[in-house]
Parts: structure tokens; C-alpha cells; sequence
């Protein structure tokens, strides 16, 4: 070998350097960045577990232990529901004023927290028609949160079918929305009656309706 | 170089994407779902207003057309005769309840065309609640009243559909049925209209037909 060659191949061994150099510190950039995206993954899935955890169930718990940080929502059905036989056309003063047990319907909305941060959750009270051979539109609703009436349409009393369609439960109508931060504990009257306006028949006709909630 | 940055840019969107998801799923997950067990029911009592079915056209046993009743080919009469042989309409209200609840009604008669007037035709009407004795609403024993004398009578119940010849007004407590007997004639004081039917040396009139038509309707409410 003479010197040329020597010289030619220490140059190439620069340039194999250099490239050996560049690839690694490109690769070194790449598992920083393919790093970077794991850890972004991991904390985006386990974010709303360390906010949420467990929230709601249907039934009074056994067990009103909360953990912290964690946020605790619950619909409470009071015992009894509205059962109203041989119903007569009512009108709306003598409707808001029924305080018979079979009359009204009461349940709790509450939410629990024991996290330092304020959690915000909207929630939404909706009523599912079941049995509809009476006409909705002679069914008139009212409902009063804490003991103070809730303007639905921007009146405290609506006929069924004035409801709006609840964008969550198909098939059902939305009766209230709220949104709240923080811990929250509220008793809700639900009355129905028959509208004033219906011309009783020969005929028994009825409705029927479930109260449902959903947060989120 | 230029691959390897295309593949690094859609690794990088692939990865937002999956984050996207992700967050979107652990979102989703943290809702509430209070589906009600309790149904809240209204079911409406009933009230009927049914003609007796023994008189006048019927198919399978009821009244085509019940709530209607003519008047026809009537003579004018006098109070006693009209009393004796007037037919007799039989009507009843009944109401269905199970509950404690009080129910007033009114009922009342919905006039329909009709040739004769108010003022020509007398009515009289006796009501029997449930088995009990009959009594007079409209005339008495012996008398009919003009129609046109409760012609202009409404009911006062709220948003009552008697607006007009009010009949009677009760109240039902408890399941039962309110039976009306209704007689109906020409006053005597009514000159039947009449068209001469005179041909060449036979001078002759015949009296014309006339009709008095109504319904019967009945509204009924929950008492306050």
C-alpha cells in the first residue's frame, strides 16, 4: 500500500466517522422523542383517573367512605312515585298544591367530593314516557329544587309534550339541566297531573313516566 | 432523509391520534347513568253520557249517532197532553271512579239545525240518582218549560264546553249513574206552518214538517 492509499482511507474513515457520529445523535433524537410521546400517552390515559374515580351510582351506598381526590355522585328515587287513579281534569293551582304521598315524587341529586380541586359535572334530569294512551300534551309538569320552583320554557308548569327532546336518552324529554362545581345535595319535588283542559271520556286512558339523571 | 422525517411526522400524528382516542375513551368513562325504577302514572277516571239504547236506530245494540234526538212531525199540545204522550228521552251520566275523588259535571243540550225555535218547543226533565227518587229540573208535575227560557244558561265549571242550554249541573263522590227523563213537545201557542196544496175546485192546506234537533253533552271536572 502505498501513501495515497493511507491517506484516502483515513479520510474515509473521517467520513465513516462522522456519518456513524450524525446517525447516532439522530437516534439518540429519536428515542427522546419516542420518549416524549410515551410518556404524553401514559399521563393523558391516567389524568382522569386521578380526577374521576367512581362517579355515581344508583342506590344509597353502604358505604359513604370516600377516597381522596376522588368525586361521588348519586340519584337517590324517594319511596314513593306518583300514582294517580280516576284522574279529573285539575287545574294548575290545585296541581302545584297536592301533597297527597301518591301525588308527588320525590329524589335526591348529590355529589360528594373530597379532591382539593373543584370538579365541574353537569347533570341532567329527563323523563322516559312509558305508557302513553293519554295524550302528553294533557299531561302538565312542575318541578320544584329545595322547595323552589324550577322555571322549565320559562314557566314553572309545562304540558309533557312542550319538553324539549333530552340529547342523551333517546326517547326521553329533558326536565332539567344543571352544571355545578363543588359538592352539591338537592331534594327534587316531580309532580304530573292531568291538564285542565281535557274533556274526560268514556274511556280510561293513561301515562306513565320514569325519572332518570345523567352526569358527566 | 426525507423518509426518515416522513416517518417520524406520521409516527408523530399517529400518536396524537391514538392519544386523542384515548383521552376521549377515559372521558367517556367517567359519566353517570341514573336510569329511574319508579313510574309515576296518571290514569283518568271516566264520565259517559249514553242515550237509552232501547229507542231509535241501533247497530250491535248501540245508538248510531247516540247523542242525537229529533223532534218530528210534532203538533202543538198543551202541557198536560204534551206530558202524557210525549215520548220519553232517557239519558244518563255515569262517572267511574276508584279513588275519593269529587267530580262536578254540568250537562246541557247542543242545539243542532233545527226548524223550529226555542221559544216553540217545551221541555220537561226529571233526574234519579242512582235508585233513588226522581225530581224535577226542568217544569214540574204538571208543566214544561220553553227551551228558550234556559236557552241562554251556561255552566260555570272551569273551561266548561256548556256554554249554552245548561240542563243540570252535579257531583259524583263515588262511581254511579244519574238517569234523566226528558219529554219534549210543541207549545200550543205554535201555528204549524201550512202549504196550500189547493188543486182546481179542491181547496186544501198541509201543514209543513217541522224538526227541533240537539245532542246531549256532558263536561265534568275535579272539584278544587
Amino acid at each position: 500500500m502505498d501513501k495515497n492509499d493511507r491517506s484516502f482511507d483515513k479520510k474515509e474513515l473521517k467520513i465513516a466517522d462522522k456519518v456513524a457520529d450524525e446517525l447516532l445523535i439522530r437516534r439518540k433524537e429519536h428515542i427522546l422523542i419516542w420518549l416524549f410521546l410515551l410518556i404524553l400517552v401514559l399521563l393523558c390515559s391516567f389524568f382522569p383517573a386521578l380526577v374521576f374515580s367512581r362517579i355515581g351510582y344508583h342506590s344509597l351506598p353502604v358505604d359513604n367512605y370516600i377516597q381522596e381526590g376522588k368525586v361521588l355522585f348519586s340519584f337517590e328515587e324517594g319511596s314513593r312515585n306518583i300514582e294517580i287513579v280516576d284522574a279529573t281534569p285539575t287545574s294548575d293551582l290545585v296541581g302545584k298544591s297536592m301533597t297527597k304521598d301518591n301525588e308527588y315524587f320525590k329524589f335526591r341529586v348529590a355529589i360528594t367530593s373530597k379532591s382539593k380541586k373543584k370538579t365541574k359535572i353537569t347533570y341532567e334530569i329527563s323523563l322516559t314516557p312509558n305508557i302513553t294512551t293519554l295524550d302528553p300534551k294533557y299531561v302538565r309538569i312542575y318541578l320544584v329544587e329545595d322547595g323552589k320552583e324550577i322555571l322549565i320554557n320559562g314557566k314553572s308548569v309545562n304540558n309533557f309534550s312542550e319538553l324539549s327532546d333530552s340529547t342523551i336518552r333517546e326517547g326521553s324529554k329533558l326536565l332539567y339541566k344543571n352544571t355545578v362545581t363543588g359538592k352539591i345535595n338537592k331534594t327534587y319535588t316531580f309532580k304530573m297531573w292531568l291538564s285542565d283542559k281535557y274533556e274526560l271520556k268514556d274511556i280510561e286512558e293513561t301515562f306513565s313516566c320514569f325519572v332518570n339523571v345523567d352526569a358527566y | 432523509m426525507d423518509s426518515n422525517k416522513k416517518t417520524l411526522v406520521l409516527s408523530i400524528i399517529g400518536v396524537l391520534v391514538l392519544v386523542l382516542v384515548v383521552v376521549g375513551v377515559s372521558y367517556a368513562m367517567y359519566t353517570f347513568t341514573g336510569t329511574g325504577t319508579k313510574e309515576n302514572v296518571i290514569t283518568t277516571g271516566s264520565i259517559s253520557v249514553t242515550i237509552d239504547p232501547t229507542q231509535g236506530e241501533t247497530v250491535n245494540g248501540v245508538l248510531i249517532d247516540k247523542q242525537t234526538i229529533t223532534l218530528t212531525n210534532q203538533y202543538p199540545m198543551t202541557d198536560a197532553e204534551g206530558l202524557k204522550s210525549a215520548e220519553v228521552l232517557r239519558f244518563y251520566v255515569s262517572a267511574t271512579l276508584s279513588g275519593t275523588t269529587t267530580i262536578n259535571y254540568e250537562v246541557g243540550m247542543a242545539k243542532d239545525t233545527s226548524t223550529l225555535e226555542d221559544g216553540e218547543v217545551k221541555v220537561n226533565l226529571t233526574k234519579k240518582v242512582g235508585t233513588g227518587s226522581a225530581s224535577y229540573v226542568k217544569g214540574t208535575a204538571t208543566t214544561g218549560v220553553l227551551v228558550s227560557s234556559f236557552a241562554a244558561d251556561a255552566g260555570t265549571l272551569s273551561n266548561t264546553t256548556v256554554t249554552n242550554y245548561l240542563l243540570d249541573k252535579g257531583s259524583f263522590t263515588t262511581s254511579g249513574i244519574v238517569t234523566y227523563e226528558m219529554k219534549m213537545w210543541v207549545d200550543e201557542n205554535y201555528d204549524l206552518p201550512t202549504t196550500d196544496t189547493s188543486a182546481g175546485d179542491v181547496h186544501s192546506n198541509q201543514t209543513t214538517s217541522e224538526s227541533y234537533s240537539f245532542k246531549i253533552k256532558a263536561y265534568a271536572t275535579q272539584a278544587a
